[in-house]
């Protein structure tokens, strides 16, 4: 991703972009996790 | 707390005890967790897997060839996985509980894989531990996938720290908690399927087809989500384990597709079904036929699982037959058209496969055909 970023903004943006990428991520998956649709399920085959 | 998360949490444990000891005790630091973790997570599934490696490694230790002896441990480790699939096992060792255990069928598949290597003396030298560490290796014990033996002994004697290594676990590790958590348990099983419900009553077609669509991605991104996890769990602990998935829904026919779902599966598949049964045969469409159902019925043994594998053997087979004709040079919409044509028309063939293993019985099956093609 940071790769991807560095091809189009300079690497200081690219920083900051992928500190606020990482932080909604997390953050999304913090809070989906606290509810019952975002539980996780593990598939034994 | 899911199976998941604890896998997680105690291989964060794991990985900080692999580093922080002296180079010698690392992977068998390795090892040790996660024996600790089915013992205190599975205890059954430790004793029937310890037990499989301590004899298929004193199989390999005997006086007899080694033809022989990977005979033994190739039908030991398929009727061990057989039986415990029909449950069989389940009835005689422990009757009204059919768990599988913790990760047989991945298990079984490195042990085979190991034993036909091994015949092929394909294998640089190597003690126990290597091997217990290779059967019994955290991250991909429970959730695949299934990689090799050969680069696991280059890692455990290559492995140094490497902070861009680590990084590249971590990513690996949140990409798959998003592909698992919002794009299949939020967006795919809550908001799309809601969407297939509403549709229901006005447009039954489109609900149908809606909620094929949600059980085809939803597997998809659990299970890469699941492989990404681990992959990742295995790039903080020093180790680069093959890759699972790669963009399998924009293969353009299902040769490829089958290169891009599953990979370490499907390779397994080719090494030791396909090429054994086309070089000795000489007739590759019933090799890919063989692979194909064999595909299928690692996933379950039933009927349903044996058709899937067979459509999907049927579809490679006759995508073999027509590539081997001349394609005329010039198509109809130029070749980005047709490969986004051929992209569509191989999604489509698969989703509408899923329906053999999504539908709980066959009048369902029946039922859902019927209204997709329109009969109904």
């Amino acid at each position: 991703m940071y790769d991807y970023l560095l091809k189009y903004v300079s690497p200081k943006a690219a920083n900051v972009l992928i500190v606020v990428w990482y932080f909604v991520l997390v953050f999304a998956i913090l809070y989906l996790m606290v509810l019952p649709e975002g539980e996780l399920r593990y598939v034994d085959y | 707390m899911a199976l998941l998360n604890v896998i997680v949490a105690y291989c964060g444990l794991l990985i900080i005890l692999s580093w922080l000891l002296p180079e010698g005790w690392q992977v068998r630091a390795i090892l040790i967790g996660t024996v600790i973790f089915l013992a205190w997570q599975a205890p059954v599934s430790l004793l029937l897997l310890g037990l499989s490696t301590l004899i298929s490694y004193w199989i390999f230790q005997l006086p007899i060839s080694a033809g022989l002896a990977a005979v033994i441990v190739v039908v030991q480790n398929v009727a061990l996985l057989v039986l415990y699939k029909l449950g069989f096992a389940q009835e005689v060792l422990s009757p009204g509980d059919r768990m599988m255990p913790l990760g047989l069928s991945y298990y079984s598949f490195r042990q085979i894989h190991y034993a036909l290597e091994k015949y092929k003396a394909k294998l640089d030298r190597h003690d126990f531990l290597d091997y217990a560490a290779y059967l019994f290796f955290l991250p991909t014990i429970l959730l695949g996938p299934i990689h090799r033996f050969q680069p696991f002994l280059r890692s455990i004697y290559r492995r140094r720290w490497d902070q861009r290594l680590f990084s590249e676990g971590l990513e690996r590790i949140l990409y798959g908690y998003a592909k698992i958590v919002i794009i299949g348990n939020f967006l795919i099983t809550n908001l799309l399927a809601r969407l297939s419900m509403a549709l229901e009553e006005q447009f039954l077609w489109l609900s149908t087809y809606t909620r094929v669509l949600v059980y085809t991605l939803n597997t998809y991104f659990q299970f890469a989500g699941f492989s990404d996890v681990a992959i990742g769990l295995a790039l903080l602990l020093g180790f680069r384990v093959m890759e699972n998935f790669n963009a399998p829904f924009r293969a353009p026919n299902l040769n490829e597709f089958w290169n891009r779902w599953h990979i370490s599966l499907s390779s397994w598949c080719k090494d030791y079904v396909y090429t054994t049964t086309a070089s000795i045969t000489r007739k590759p469409i019933l090799g890919i036929l063989l692979t194909m159902v064999v595909i299928g019925l690692w996933h379950e043994i039933s009927w349903r699982y044996l058709l899937w594998g067979a459509v999907h053997g049927i579809g490679i087979a006759i995508w073999h037959l027509y590539n081997r004709r001349p394609i005329p040079a010039r198509m109809v919409g130029g070749p980005r058209v047709m490969y986004a044509l051929s992209v569509g028309i191989t999604f489509h063939y698969v989703l509408f496969s899923f329906i053999l293993i999504k539908e709980k019985n066959w009048e369902a099956v029946g039922e859902t055909l019927s209204i997709l093609v329109g009969l109904s």
